[in-house]
């Protein structure tokens, strides 16, 4: 049977699952929460005499171990697909963000240097940006464990491997990717007032 | 659509509080004990003043002090018996060291004690949850706090 595309719409993991899925109430694969597999539900009648919806497609990474409410007892049925340019639209590709905001930063601190007031805002934007992904960095650290959070939060390097091999997430990854850069950027002589 | 998001991210944090698995490696694991370790030593050896040199990458790129800026002078303050400095320098100092007692202490007890102190905290699992998530966004709340005090200060010296 065709397959579905679709997003959790908490988390936005992108999912693949069979069609005899529509209709149907799971749970994500990624964090757990309730979503309706989107396409028009086909009638059990006809779905009896039919095997069982094909089967897993481990394309990526093993199913979860435990989806209490996938239909009938068939875990694996869905897969997370890696949410690739193909099957996401721009809007929720976090490159697009995060380069949407380097291009700004670009912009205005080439028109800064001769505009003060544009400086100001420039650094103003940056520093607000480097804060607030190093709190949910520190945040993300503090998920696993005591440990890990005051490491993540004192030792930049294991920031760096929690983020790129730890915690996995895309857009986590690219917007602490972009932080980075700014942090550097904003060491350069002449940049920073301090 | 934001309401229904809020509810289903209210529901795993309930969901995440109940849950036993990991209550005991969040606040015991053998990575708890080597920070705290490592923690108890550095407040030992470092003077309480600090070194006098700028250590935090975060602060030396922003101007503005991380979460943790200012943990181990707390640390050394309070280790030394000067409460006061301890809480000027970093009002989750005291705290910080009372846990890293505790969890370095437990790491030189008997495998069987420690496996029965993990077991406890997985029974009591709702409460030391809650405890870890309150200790976490106090902290977290207060570095942001202190962020904004500080960048006015920044956006000052901008203008």
């Amino acid at each position: 049977m065709p397959d579905v595309k679709f997003s959790c719409p908490h988390c936005q993991q992108h999912i693949e699952a069979d069609a005899g899925y529509a209709g149907m109430r799971i749970n994500c694969p990624t964090c757990n929460g309730g979503l309706t597999v989107p396409g028009v539900a086909v009638p059990v009648a006809v779905l009896a005499p039919a095997p069982i919806p094909s089967l897993p497609r481990q394309t990526s990474t093993p199913a979860a171990p435990a989806w209490p409410s996938s239909p009938a007892g068939q875990p694996g049925a869905l897969v997370k697909t890696a949410g690739r340019q193909s099957d996401a639209t721009w809007g929720t590709n976090p490159y697009v963000y995060v380069g949407a905001l380097i291009v700004v930063l670009g912009i205005l601190y080439g028109l800064g240097r001769s505009h003060p007031a544009i400086m100001q805002a420039f650094l103003f934007i940056t520093i607000a940006y480097i804060v607030v992904v190093q709190i949910i960095v520190d945040i993300a650290g503090f998920q696993e464990s005591v440990g890990t959070g005051f490491l993540t939060l004192c030792v930049p390097f294991y920031a760096i491997y929690l983020v790129y091999f730890v915690v996995g997430n895309r857009t986590l990854k690219v917007a602490y990717g972009a932080s980075l850069l700014l942090s550097v950027a904003l060491r350069l002589p002449g940049v920073h007032p301090y | 659509m934001f309401l229904q998001k809020t509810i289903a991210r209210l529901r795993s944090l309930r969901g995440w509080l109940k849950e036993p698995r990991h209550a005991g490696t969040r606040w015991l694991g053998g990575r708890c004990a080597a920070v705290a370790w490592l923690g108890l030593a550095l407040a030992l050896l470092s003077p309480p003043q600090g070194p006098g040199v700028a250590l935090c990458w975060f602060e030396s790129s922003t101007g503005l002090p991380c979460p943790g800026c200012g943990m181990t002078r707390s640390l050394a303050c309070a280790i030394r018996g000067r409460f006061a400095e301890s809480w000027q320098n970093h009002p989750m100092g005291l705290i910080v060291l009372l846990l890293f007692l505790l969890i370095a202490g437990q790491s030189l007890l008997p495998k069987s004690i420690r496996n029965r102190i993990a077991g406890f905290i997985e029974a009591h699992a709702g409460a030391f949850n809650a405890t870890y998530l309150s200790f976490v966004v106090a902290f977290v709340t207060f570095g942001v706090l202190r962020m904004v005090i500080h960048f006015g200060d920044v956006w000052v010296n901008l203008r």
